[in-house]
């Protein structure tokens, strides 16, 4: 292989997995995803390390060396399905890597399947249905769906502000805890159930699941990193319901 | 039981806005409700609730591998969403809410749960990719 094709193809491979991890794919699947499309197109003993905030690949044999770093990380269900296509593709016949990088390009850009407005309404229905996940009652539901569309245009202003992550988090425990005590003096809801369904769809059990998936699977460093990130966003949550509940005068909520 | 067509709503939910396509979406809801129904009738059964989740897992990580098989998405497309309804979350938040009120040890006892719930349902789905690797058959879809 020479030096140019080579480059291409790491490039692509790098790219692929980048693209996996910024969808939310565990580590084991983007180092395999990986390793099949540098050996699709005949590279030999690859060595793989992939972590939530960075990939690197090294050719051992050829002295080749790629980094990438992952900065932000979502998830995106549909991208993680069509690059698992593509690599498959590409092992069953390996297109050029320009070309196949190009159509990595497209998955990364590529639009959700369903509208976007969409989002907003769903989210507070999953919210409402979690509320009786997490101990409610059914008088809870259509509380907890209008507690989650107040937090939930928290978010979204605090990311049109550019806030960092974690103070978004306090926002929006903040402002389901005033969403929930509003209609509590006003419906009589219970408060601690609807806050609870509030916030179900930014608290982290799956992160918290994920990291512990990656260390049963032996990717410690990225179980470290997924364990802590799980645990900022749970303490800012719980530090944004917390002082809230402390300004409207709310005693214990659970 | 009344809470069973809220579990799959849950899963339908996480499922949409994880941008899940649209052929997996409604199976994505019936993953979850199996997971939930896992739990539920195994805490009928009077199994503690630690073992309920176990269960739980597993038959959320052997459906999701029989759908990746049927369907052709990876496992995950199903596994994600399908463990929204049992995943720790809320645990975690309240073991923090009372660190943060002060009540320290049962804080502490509520994140030691939530770390617990999160390994057995890590380790209720990595079992049933090994058995499908296994004895999966013909046509291998590895997650």
């Amino acid at each position: 292989m020479d030096r140019e094709q080579r480059a291409a193809v790491l490039r692509l491979a790098a790219t692929a997995g980048a693209v996996l991890m910024e969808c939310g794919a565990d580590v084991a699947r983007v180092e395999d995803t990986v390793g099949r499309i540098l050996r699709a197109y005949g590279v030999e003993e690859p060595e793989i390390f992939a972590t939530p905030t960075g990939i690197f690949i090294c050719l051992s044999q050829e002295e080749a060396t790629v980094i990438r770093r992952v900065r932000r990380r979502t998830i995106a269900l549909d991208r993680i399905s069509s690059i698992n296509e593509l690599s498959r593709q590409l092992v069953a016949r390996p297109l050029d890597p320009e070309e196949a990088l190009r159509r990595v390009r497209a998955i990364a850009a590529q639009p959700a399947p369903l509208p976007a407005w969409l989002d907003v309404p769903v989210n507070g229905l999953g919210a409402a249905a979690a509320t009786m996940l997490v101990g409610g009652t059914l008088d809870g539901v259509v509380p907890a769906f209008f507690v989650n569309l107040a937090v939930q245009a928290g978010e979204r202003m605090c990311r049109w502000l550019g806030l960092p992550d974690a103070v978004s988090d306090l926002i929006a425990g903040a402002n389901a805890v005033f969403g929930a005590t509003l209609l509590n003096r006003w419906l009589g809801v219970p408060v601690g159930p609807v806050v609870a369904g509030g916030i179900m769809i930014l608290v982290p059990g799956l992160a918290f699941t994920n990291a512990l998936r990656d260390a049963i699977s032996g990717d410690l460093v990225s179980a470290t990193a997924r364990g802590l990130e799980a645990f900022v966003k749970v303490t800012a949550l719980a530090i944004g319901v917390g002082s809230a509940l402390f300004l409207v005068g709310g005693g214990a909520v659970l | 039981m009344i809470t069973y067509p809220f579990a799959f709503l849950t899963s339908v939910a996480i499922a949409i806005s994880f941008r899940a396509p649209r052929s997996a979406i409604l199976w994505s809801g019936l993953c979850g409700l199996a997971a939930w129904a896992g739990y539920d009738l195994s805490r009928q059964l009077g199994l503690p609730d630690p073992a309920a989740i176990f269960l739980g897992a597993l038959v959320l990580g052997l459906l999701a591998e029989v759908l990746a098989r049927r369907l052709h998405h990876p496992a995950i497309l199903f596994a994600i969403p399908g463990l929204f309804p049992l995943v720790p979350g809320i645990i975690a938040y309240r073991g923090v809410l009372l660190l943060s009120q002060n009540r320290l040890a049962e804080g502490a006892w509520m994140l030691a749960r939530a770390l617990l719930f999160a390994g057995l349902l890590a380790a209720g789905l990595a079992i049933p990719p090994v058995l499908f690797r296994r004895w999966g058959g013909r046509h291998r879809h590895p997650r």
